[in-house]
């Protein structure tokens, strides 16, 4: 079963067929939005799948399914606003529940982003040769949403793997490996070793006391003690593969950790992806400290 | 043969007392166990935080008779999630699987699906409590009210097959 199929699963039998009758592109994210029709995203343009609307229901089976009719088991998933469906991310948005300060979950659902992940075998080898030049070095992605940031982890990952490397994966959001049961919806090489469901400051350190990494990589740094973990690993005598929102390095400075990640004392490589689809390029740069 | 007829019928309204006395009492020991499993699903969820699966799985395992098949049939047929709603799929299995019991009882417990699975912890252990404990208040009437019906059936069933006897014979 591929990843639209297995995207098709969470929708209503009614847009169920339109999905899996997509002809050309392949899609990459599927979206819900209350009293709107259904669209699929691909090469960059969102384009209607049903001139039937989405109604609140629709949106709350989604859930359902998506959780197994578990929505207790996802509850700090969705309290992070995304869901993680057999390798399948799925984002959010409703009428948030506040308890004691912090977003608890979801009242009422009013959209949902179904992003599906796909592999591109040898997008990144060109860069992934520069990185290696002289050996490994601790390395940061940067792309705006969207913009294959996931792609480019996993297609590193891999490479590096099967270069030799131990490398040990902070999977928080079961969207690198997409591991489907016990099975990995995507090959992250031999020497990789996956931990899943954890958030990433945890399990790096996990992964660091307990598996022996020559590599630690994690997708998508954003919150605050995802940073300070990055400062603790990196005087750990392992190396970083990580990725961050941001469309090039001005834009990352402006964040206010942005700073300490681009001065080369913890990454000394920025691999930027600049353009779309099959016009994507990942230019790669040299920090140093 | 008129004797032997007579003994025929002699025990078939006995038999047929006796049969609803065993229905009465099969309708006891499922609520007594469906009370047990509610329990397990309030402490499993409250503090395991298990999938809803695993969760029926378990208590198709831990639970006896009628009330192991109905979490076996939610087991079963959770494979087709992505086909109809969890409320229908465990509707269906209480209506099929805990048939002896009263109708306004299947009712609490089909009812108990719209509940399962869809809200938050808290919400859940409270629609678990609040079926528990109607159960329990069923499980208690019918235990109360069992020695009386049992009387009753047994009287009016070795009542029925004396004047039978005496007619025939």
């Amino acid at each position: 079963m591929n990843m639209t199929e297995k995207a098709a699963l969470l929708l209503p039998e009614k847009f169920r067929q339109a999905l899996c009758s997509c002809s050309g592109a392949p899609v990459e994210e599927i979206r819900l939005r209350l009293g709107r029709v259904p669209t699929v995203l691909r090469g960059g343009t969102e384009e209607p799948i049903s001139e039937e609307q989405v109604r609140g229901e629709d949106l709350s089976r989604l859930l359902e399914i998506g959780t197994g009719a578990s929505v207790h088991t996802a509850a700090q998933a969705l309290a992070e606003g995304y869901l993680s469906y057999r390798g399948i991310r799925i984002g959010i948005c409703g009428t948030a529940v506040i308890r004691d300060g912090r977003l608890c979950g979801f009242r009422e659902l009013s959209s949902a982003a179904i992003r599906l992940p796909r592999a591109y075998p040898g997008i990144c080898d060109a860069a992934a040769e520069e990185i290696c030049r002289e050996g490994f070095e601790s390395t940061l992605i940067l792309a705006p949403p969207g913009g294959g940031k996931t792609t480019a982890l996993r297609e590193l990952i891999r490479t590096l793997s099967e270069r030799g490397a131990r490398v040990g994966v902070v999977d928080e959001r079961n969207e690198l490996a997409a591991m489907d049961g016990s099975a990995a919806a995507f090959d992250l090489g031999a020497h990789t070793d996956v931990l899943t469901g954890t958030g990433k400051a945890q399990g790096a350190l996990l992964l660091l006391r307990g598996m022996n990494p020559q590599i630690i990589a994690m997708d998508e740094l954003s919150d605050p003690r995802d940073l300070d973990a990055v400062q603790q690993i990196c005087g750990c005598g392992v190396k970083l593969l990580s990725s961050i929102h941001a469309a090039d390095s001005d834009e990352l400075r402006l964040r206010p950790d942005g700073q300490a990640l681009l001065d080369g004392r913890v990454f000394r490589y920025l691999i930027t992806i600049r353009g779309a689809g099959a016009a994507r390029r990942y230019d790669v740069e040299r920090l140093d400290a | 043969m008129r004797f032997l007829g007579t003994c025929l019928v002699v025990l078939a309204c006995i038999g047929f007392g006796l049969g609803l006395c065993g229905t009465r009492l099969r309708r006891i020991r499922v609520l007594r166990e469906l009370e047990r499993a509610l329990g397990l699903l309030a402490g499993e969820l409250g503090t395991s935080v298990r999938p809803t699966e695993t969760l029926c799985a378990l208590l198709a395992r831990r639970c006896a008779g009628d009330v192991g098949s109905f979490f076996q049939s939610v087991v079963s047929a959770l494979p087709t999630l992505a086909e109809r709603p969890f409320a229908e799929i465990w509707e269906e299995a209480a209506l099929c699987s805990l048939g002896c019991l009263r109708a306004e009882e299947q009712a609490l417990v089909a009812g108990l699906g719209g509940s399962l699975g869809r809200f938050e912890l808290a919400r859940q252990l409270e629609a678990v409590e609040l079926c528990r404990e109607e159960i329990r208040s069923a499980l208690r009437e019918a235990k109360s009210a069992y020695p009386a019906e049992k009387k009753l059936c047994l009287g009016l069933s070795v009542s029925a097959a004396a004047m039978l006897a005496i007619l025939l014979l």
